[in-house]
């Protein structure tokens, strides 16, 4: 019979876990709303799909709502552990979970079905439910610190992703669907193996613990990185990063644009999140040097794959594929700096990151709604028949590339500084390579970007047939993004002095 | 005590093998099948050194929760499997090559 | 003066508006605000000709140093009149030339954002701020060049030109985050108080060439020159405002702007004079080859800004006194000759030189602002173009280095402007060639007011230069020299060296008018230097990229699952390759086989197991396939027990059942699996692959159990084998269940993967009965 400290502990615990409640509202809203959605679902045969995503509307702005609250009783560099050092509540996840609020929001109001449209949900219950389980997902990924909770995380938000990416009910994504999860099921095999690995070298899953750390240090660099590597592999392909980047044209392609879009924007952020975390236990270890140099290898390969590959796409939802592998890349470039400069800007980069590729998402549903087609050869000439949106398109595009006066640019140039100084201060060569592939393929990514706006304006167009339907919703929504992509670079500080309230967890152990 | 090594010489054949069957497998099914040996192999791995955890159950229970996981991803796979073998009519992997550059 | 620049843009907005208000005639009323902005410039030009530095501050994101400062001193002034007032004329022209074109509303919305990010780009004096608005103009530059985008060489001109110019653009954002970072500011003021801790940095050369690779793409200097010429194909009027006036100058004044900070160095002074060297000669020999007009002014723009760069290389006082005198006599007389050009071309509809003769009759006030056009080009007494030429002679003369070089290359590019004022002036206008019956009309009005207006200017600044440009000139080249110096401007200086090399010049020059026919005929083999210079290196390096981005996705996204796992694990064994090329080679542990501790039933699982992935391996049979894969789990179960964790071998075995069910079931449904044999050879590669990767794990996992893991634990373990095995169980389940966070966890995943699953197999359904 377990003797008495031990029930004493164990009742300790319970009043821990009880106590974690209180800071897990957000969470549990989104879980609770999947359930009423899923009971609304049956029980209703109408299946009118505006109001299930009403519902889901409603839950995630409740879910803003009970963030929001956290963020403002949240004090700079406080950091709550939740649930026996599960979850880790600090403002850098808080900051996460509004951005994948956002994203969340911007996918239902993307398949809010207007009138003649082909319904974006061919089965909507189960799609809309999918879709809050994913920001479920992003959400509890983002805070995890515990290996356990990682790989329960991340596989919430695969198995969200596989089956959206399948539920479009045609050929394409069925295939899309397969190789996703094939692909998707043996870098995550990879990770848990990695994981148990970590586990017999430290006795322990908390990725922050001290005992953690203190277990790398005794470990042999080898089975070290070998490991490091294995584990990373879910991140990778969460991030879509090389050489996990695969999977992401195809399914691009064959799925919901959406859901698409929602893709190439959460599950990234959150997989770099997790990327972080464990990177920062690395940072430790006589190891960290080569790390770095490890992930600036995947930055450079990811930044460079996906933009050479871009050039050459006719279909736009493939190339948005690509410069979204690109994007991750630059992404990268802020950990790698392994500074908290380069994480503010990676934090700056996510948030505005979000605003253009939705934008860029929206627009080319918008003209494959007047073309019925995604190849980007038909988009010829609608620039001069619908100038707004061909100048919306411009800004997008522009911002994308990381030109001023955008936002884009904004972003682009506090990663481009961080990496700068970075250098400056540690004179690691593999720094100044970063900087002048990040150039060089910002360079690279002008020819893409400007393809569209240049078929917009600069050619004729070619097909007749093009379908004058106006959505009114779509095209205010998108007024909507490209506003704060504009604003924010002449306001910039808006958005950095809410980072800068942020400390981040970089190079410091916990408790 | 059980001395270890033989378990993780073990898991380390097993994730081996596993890696084999995905890279030179064709169908679907068996590639799932060999990412399936994959994972018994991290399972294997955690139970083994949850031997040298003093509260014995953090590997423990993460072996359980990989377990019904990996069952949840299996089967949604196979559901996709039959998905696909709806349109393609195969489930061999090189067969169903549409989507592409 | 923030407003100056909003004021640019904000009409752009109103102009599609204003268009349809006005109908076409709209262009005349946008005229007025570059006239509002060079007014309201003027008024400050008492204040900055006595030496005044006005500069207004507006926050932006003042953390990190960068904020819309924008400074206004003799160059800024110098260059923001000249902006304004060739707006203004230039928007008067256009509105007259481009009454035939479609949609002209979007080319003046563009010629004003234009007009507008120019100015913000030489009144900036924060970098970023220059940059942003460098960017724009570079962008702006190619919606105009693009605007005839019926034709397919506009549009590639127009993409070209903004590749060349954007990616030096970028350069130039690299040069100026460095030099953030080397200054701690952004702030041009301020780095040009700590210059000399700039130059003596060792980042000094990388900032310098940063900076100037994006003033040479800009400025078309060799070997970045090619792009010039083919943004001819933008309506006349852009070619006269941005390619020869304005925007090419920015690069000129991006290195004039620079020269009190970065200059003085032996690689600044070097670099510059040896590409504006270059350019100079190269624009003025290909000048000379060229029978389309357009072309040909475009080569002798290329040829002005090699002058130009060359001049400020030089970095005397003179030399930069005589390049910023060149830079307006330069801008008078072509931009006046684009216009001359533009009239030519509508109203005759050709440019062909070899085509046009003796309009003089037809045109006569486009024909007198020709004239007075080419005296300045060619350098005659006593027009404007003339003082500028005879002080870059003398600069030259006087250059600290290499001045005899210096010379006789200003003076091969002299003897070539002649000719080719000669050619225009003369060849164009008075000589009569071709009697096919023609009749030309003279060009409206409103296309005569610009060029005459310029033409005369170069006539009325030589005559009073002392009085109308010297107190200007004086400041702007004391801000780019940075010292006070006195500039005389006068058009006669008395006979001396100076003019008699004008006279040679002005001679040679004539005599290369007569033999032009006949080196025209010279192979240059120019041909041969079009496919090999740097217009098909440009043309090559679109090729190669094409073709890198071809190979790389062939190679890494074909489609092929086992392609990609191959990627991957060679991407690891590279990364674990180069941590053993930086760390010791100790790969393989001696592996502790405690032999004698080995249990009989441990050996036949570990054996039992070991034969079922095998022949899992190598069957082909579906039935075996999935028995084989459930004898291994089982046997994982079994193993779980050994180590005392029968909560997780029971799960193990229910799953694995659970698991194999599924298989046989999916299976059924399916046909039976067919195997294709790969081909022995990538089969041999894979598998070598694989159990590369499978020892190296191996060799990781023995190096675990080696290491003196946790050693601690190990007594804490040996302690309390039999508790730790059997006794803490019970507690061990209950921790397992309040692991209340997990659980959940557990349960959305599975609940997800329920509710999937049944949705995937009800779409199958729905589309069966659709069927």
């Amino acid at each position: 019979m377990p003797d008495v400290s031990q029930m004493q502990g164990l009742t300790n615990k319970l009043a821990e876990i009880t106590a974690s409640v209180s800071s897990f509202l957000p969470e549990i809203s989104l879980a609770v709303s999947i359930i009423i959605i899923l009971i609304y679902d049956l029980i209703t045969h109408k299946r009118q799909r505006q109001y299930l995503l009403l519902f889901a509307l409603v839950a995630l702005l409740l879910t803003g709502y009970l963030t929001s609250l956290q963020w403002l009783s949240a004090s700079r560099g406080a950091e709550e552990f939740l649930f026996n050092d599960m979850l880790v509540l600090d403002k850098a996840s808080i900051f996460a979970k509004f951005v994948f609020l956002v994203a969340g929001i911007l996918t239902i109001l993307m398949s809010w079905p207007d009138r003649a449209h082909k319904p974006m949900l061919s089965i909507p219950g189960e799609q809309v439910i999918l879709l809050v389980g994913l920001v479920l997902g992003t959400f509890l990924l983002c805070m995890s610190v515990n290996l356990l909770m990682v790989y329960l995380a991340l596989e919430l938000i695969s198995l969200c992703s596989y089956i959206l990416c399948t539920m479009n009910g045609d050929k394409p994504g069925s295939e899309a669907g397969l190789k996703f999860i094939l692909f998707g099921a043996v870098s995550s095999a990879f990770m848990l193996y990695g994981m148990s690995l970590f586990y017999g070298f430290t006795g322990s899953l908390h990725i922050n613990d001290p005992s953690f750390v203190a277990g790398l240090e005794t470990i042999h660099w080898l089975p070290l990185t070998v490991a490091g590597l294995l584990v990373i592999s879910g991140f990778l392909f969460k991030i879509a990063a090389f050489p996990f980047q695969v999977w992401a044209p195809d399914v691009y392609q064959g799925s919901p644009t959406p859901i698409v879009a929602f893709f190439s924007v959460a599950p990234k952020i959150a997989g770099l999140f997790i990327l972080i975390r464990f990177t920062n236990a690395y940072s430790f270890v006589d190891l960290a040097t080569y790390w770095q140099e490890i992930l600036a290898a995947v930055a450079i390969l990811s930044m460079t794959v996906g933009n050479f590959a871009a050039i050459r796409q006719k279909n736009a939802k493939r190339m948005l594929a690509y410069s979204s592998i690109a994007h991750g890349g630059f992404l990268l470039c802020g950990l790698v700096t392994f500074t908290d400069f380069g994480l503010s800007a990676l934090l700056f980069y996510a948030a505005i990151y979000v605003l253009m590729n939705f934008a860029a998402f929206l627009i080319v549903m918008l003209l494959e709604g007047k073309t019925h087609s995604l190849e980007m050869d038909t988009f010829k000439g609608l620039g001069l028949k619908f100038p707004v949106l061909g100048v919306l398109t411009i800004v997008a595009m522009i911002a994308l590339t990381g030109l001023p006066p955008t936002a884009g640019f904004t972003a682009k140039f506090l990663i481009f500084s961080s990496i700068w100084a970075a250098y400056a201060s540690s004179a690691k060569p593999i720094l100044l390579y970063l900087l002048i592939f990040g150039l060089f393929n910002t360079v690279i990514s002008l020819a893409y970007y400007l393809k569209i706006p240049y078929l917009l304006f600069f050619k004729e167009s070619a097909v007749t047939m093009v379908s004058d339907r106006k959505d009114y919703l779509k095209n205010i929504l998108l007024v909507f993004l490209i506003i704060p992509i504009i604003l924010l670079f002449f306001k910039s500080e808006w958005l950095l002095y809410i980072i800068n309230s942020i400390t981040f967890v970089f190079q410091k152990v916990h408790k | 005590m059980i001395p270890i090594a033989h378990y993780l010489f073990l898991s380390a054949a097993l994730f081996g093998i596993g890696l084999v069957i995905i890279i030179t497998k064709k169908n679907a099914i068996v590639v799932l099948m060999g990412i399936e040996l994959i994972l018994n192999a991290a399972n294997l791995n955690l139970i083994a050194f949850s031997q040298y955890d003093p509260t014995l159950i953090q590997g423990q229970s993460f072996a359980l929760f990989v377990i019904i996981i990996a069952a949840a991803e299996a089967a949604v796979a196979l559901a996709i499997i039959l998905k696909v073998y709806h349109f393609y009519n195969t489930s061999v992997l090189h067969e169903v090559h549409n989507l592409g550059d | 003066m923030l407003l100056i620049v909003l004021i640019g843009y904000i009409c752009a907005l109103l102009v599609p508006v204003i268009a349809k208000a006005l109908g076409r005639s709209h262009g005349y009323l946008i005229a007025l605000v570059p006239l509002g902005v060079f007014v309201y410039l003027s008024t400050y030009f008492n204040r900055i000709v006595e030496g005044e530095v006005i500069s207004r501050q507006y926050n932006w994101v003042p953390s990190l140093d960068v904020n819309f400062t924008f400074q206004l001193d003799g160059l800024s002034l110098f260059f923001g009149l000249l902006i304004s007032f060739f707006g203004f004329l230039i928007f008067v022209y256009a509105a007259a030339y481009m009454k035939g074109y479609k949609e002209s509303d979007k080319f003046f919305m563009y010629l004003l954002i234009f007009m507008a990010s120019m100015l913000g780009l030489v009144m900036s004096s924060n970098l970023i701020a220059l940059f942003i608005f460098w960017e724009l103009t570079s962008f702006s530059s190619y919606l105009l060049i693009g605007f005839s985008h019926n034709a397919k060489t506009s549009r590639n001109a127009a993409l070209q030109a903004f590749l060349v110019t954007a990616s030096g653009g970028l350069a130039l954002l690299a040069g100026f985050i460095i030099l953030g970072e080397v200054t701690q500011t952004y702030e041009l003021v301020e780095i040009l108080s700590i210059h000399e801790r700039v130059i003596d940095h060792p980042y000094y050369l990388a900032i310098v060439i940063l900076i100037l690779l994006g003033a040479f793409t800009k400025s078309a200097q060799f070997p970045f020159h090619f792009w010039l010429p083919n943004a001819m194909a933008a309506p006349t009027p852009v070619s006269a405002y941005l390619h020869s006036a304005t925007m090419v100058k920015a690069g000129i004044y991006l290195i004039a702007r620079f020269n009190p900070t970065l200059g003085g160095t032996e690689i600044w002074q070097f670099t510059l004079m040896i590409a504006g060297g270059i350019t100079m000669l190269l624009g003025a020999i290909l000048a000379i080859q060229h029978t389309d007009l357009k072309k040909i002014l475009a080569y002798t723009t290329i040829s002005a800004l090699g002058i130009l760069v060359l001049m400020l290389g030089a970095g005397t006082s003179l030399a930069i006194q005589s390049a910023m005198v060149f830079l307006l006599a330069h801008a008078l007389y072509k931009g006046a000759l684009f216009l001359i050009t533009g009239n030519i071309d509508k109203q005759t509809g050709s440019r062909d030189v070899l085509e046009l003769s003796g309009l003089y009759k037809f045109m006569p006030f486009t024909g007198v602002a020709a004239f007075l056009a080419c005296f300045s080009m060619a350098g005659v007494l006593p027009f404007f173009g003339f003082i500028g030429k005879e002080l870059i002679y003398e600069a030259a003369l006087h250059a600290t280095v290499q001045h005899i070089a210096l010379l006789v290359a200003v003076i091969v590019s002299g003897v070539a402007f002649v000719a080719i004022a000669i050619e225009i002036g003369y060849g164009l206008f008075i000589q009569n060639i071709s009697f096919s019956e023609r009749n030309y009309k003279e060009a409206p009005v409103a296309m005569l007011v610009a060029p005459v207006t310029l033409a005369v200017l170069g006539l009325v600044f030589g005559l009073f230069a002392g009085v109308l440009v010297q107190p200007l000139l004086t400041q702007v080249s004391n801000v780019v020299g940075n010292e006070d110096l006195p500039l005389e401007l006068h058009f006669w200086h008395g006979f001396n060296l100076v003019l008699m090399l004008s006279l040679l010049t002005l001679l040679l020059g004539t005599a290369l008018f007569f033999v032009r026919k006949g080196i025209r005929k010279i192979p240059l083999h120019l041909d041969y230097l079009y496919n090999h210079g740097p217009t098909a290196w440009y043309d090559g390096l679109l090729q190669l990229i094409k073709r890198f981005a071809r190979l790389q996705t062939s190679y890494f996204q074909n489609g092929y699952l086992r392609n990609y796992i191959a990627v991957i694990v060679a991407f690891f064994s590279f990364m674990l390759a180069s941590v053993l090329w930086q760390f010791d080679l100790k790969i393989f542990p001696v592996a502790n086989f405690d032999i004698d501790n080995v249990r009989f039933y441990e050996v036949i699982i570990l054996a039992f197991t070991l034969v079922a992935v095998f022949v899992f391996f190598k069957t082909r049979s579906r039935l075996t396939s999935i028995v084989t894969m459930g004898v291994v789990g089982y046997a994982v179960a079994i193993i779980f027990i050994f180590f005392g964790a029968p909560d997780v071998a029971i799960t193990q075995f229910l799953i694995e059942t659970l698991t194999v069910v599924l298989f046989v079931l999916i299976l059924h449904k399916l046909p039976p699996l067919r195997f294709y044999p790969l081909k022995s050879f990538q089969n041999g590669l894979y598998i070598i692959i694989s159990i590369g990767f499978g020892l190296l794990m191996t060799s990781v996992l023995l190096l675990v159990t080696e290491h003196p893991m946790v050693s601690g634990l190990k007594a804490y373990f040996a302690e309390n084998t039999y508790i730790l095995g059997k006794g803490k169980n019970a507690v061990n389940v209950i921790l397992v269940d309040f692991r209340a966070l997990d659980t959940m966890g557990e349960i959305s995943v599975l609940a997800i993967a329920a509710i999937g699953i049944v949705a995937l197999l009800k779409l199958k359904l729905v589309k069966g009965k659709m069927k």
